[in-house]
């Protein structure tokens, strides 16, 4: 004889209810005192007689667990369940990945190999080459002007040049000492440059006008051949000629 | 004079608590192993719904997955509270025919 044997139908039907709490009072006394509770006197192990109330009340519990666990299956109670077709996702997702990939490498090497494409997908990669065109001309253009203004900078400044020779040879005097004072303004703008005074007047005493222009163009010569090598920061050499001395008596 | 004896502390390191018998409430049911079975079982129990009777099958289903009483479906249903409780046993009882291999 089975121990499912053991319950009658209407203990069973009172455990189903008392699991959806539709039992009276008398029916819940009864369910507790005689059913369930009988596992109590499993105790007494020398008593025969009881050993088969605790099999029934057993078995009693296990239906009552089972009936709460199909009450939880169909409320969806039992946790998640376990994706079976993960992987295939994951596959999935990794073809379209790598397609897609394709596709990007597919439209930059039209871009490449033709800049006037006029496929519709590939305005993002357009715009994208020719902003790098147009900043790689104006890194062109930004690079030989400097070279070229370097160039004339280096040209002026630098006193032993042809041009700068060239100037003086061909220029009167004046107009050296001119181009002398703004070249110094040039190297030092925030010096002015005090040109040397040309109209010194000599003193009264004898000396010969011959002799004393050629003195002065002796002077200003070299005034103005080593004005040239003053830095910037230095002020450059005030000179002021109040007299002249002949040393040649 | 109390006859029961006062049980041995028993030392259990927190890491291995969840293997300690005692404590099942601590351990991850989450197992890959548990969740198929429960998704093994989920399908048993829905095949077997489908297979009830349709008379079964309504006071079933009223009554777990809508939460309805006894009374609310013998009203709906139109037939006696003692009928709607018998019904419902006998679905549980045909369901529990197929849990019970299961888990068994």
């Amino acid at each position: 004889m089975s121990s499912d044997e053991q319950i009658n139908d209407n203990d069973l039907e009172l455990i189903s209810s008392s699991l959806d709490q539709q039992l009276s009072e008398f029916e819940r006394r009864r369910l507790n005192n005689n059913i369930l509770t009988n596992k109590t006197n499993n105790a007494s192990k020398s008593h025969p007689e009881n050993d088969e109330i605790a099999s029934v009340s057993d078995e009693a519990v296990k239906k009552l667990q089972r009936y709460s666990l199909i009450s939880a299956i169909m409320k969806k109670e039992c946790g998640d369940s376990i994706d079976a077709n993960f992987s295939q996702r994951v596959m999935q997702a990794i073809e379209n990945q790598s397609v897609s990939e394709e596709l990007d490498e597919a439209d930059i090497s039209t871009i490449s190999f033709n800049s006037y494409s006029r496929q519709k997908g590939d305005n993002r990669s357009k715009r994208t080459y020719g902003m790098k065109q147009v900043a790689g001309l104006a890194i062109a253009v930004s690079v030989a002007t400097l070279s070229f203004l370097s160039f004339q900078q280096y040209a002026q400044t630098r006193p032993d040049s042809e041009h700068f020779i060239s100037s003086t040879q061909t220029n009167s005097w004046e107009s050296r000492s001119d181009s002398a004072v703004e070249r110094m303004n040039k190297i030092s703008p925030r010096v002015e440059f005090a040109p040397v005074q040309l109209n010194a007047q000599p003193s009264r005493n004898t000396i010969q006008d011959v002799r004393s222009h050629a003195l002065d163009h002796e002077i200003e010569a070299y005034i103005y051949n080593h004005s040239g090598y003053a830095s910037g920061r230095i002020v450059s050499p005030y000179s002021e000629i109040t007299k002249l001395q002949d040393h040649s008596d | 004079m109390s006859s029961g004896k006062r049980k041995a502390k028993q030392q259990v390191d927190i890491d291995n608590a969840e293997y300690f018998d005692e404590a099942i409430l601590l351990r991850d049911r989450h197992t890959p192993e548990h969740m198929l079975q429960t998704e093994e079982l989920e399908v048993k129990v829905f095949e077997a719904i489908s297979n009830l009777p349709e008379d079964l099958k309504i006071a079933l289903t009223l009554r777990e997955m809508d939460g309805m009483s006894y009374e609310d479906i013998a009203d709906t249903v139109g037939c006696p509270i003692g009928t709607v409780r018998s019904r419902i046993f006998r679905a549980r009882e045909a369901l529990d025919k197929v849990i019970k291999t299961l888990i068994d």
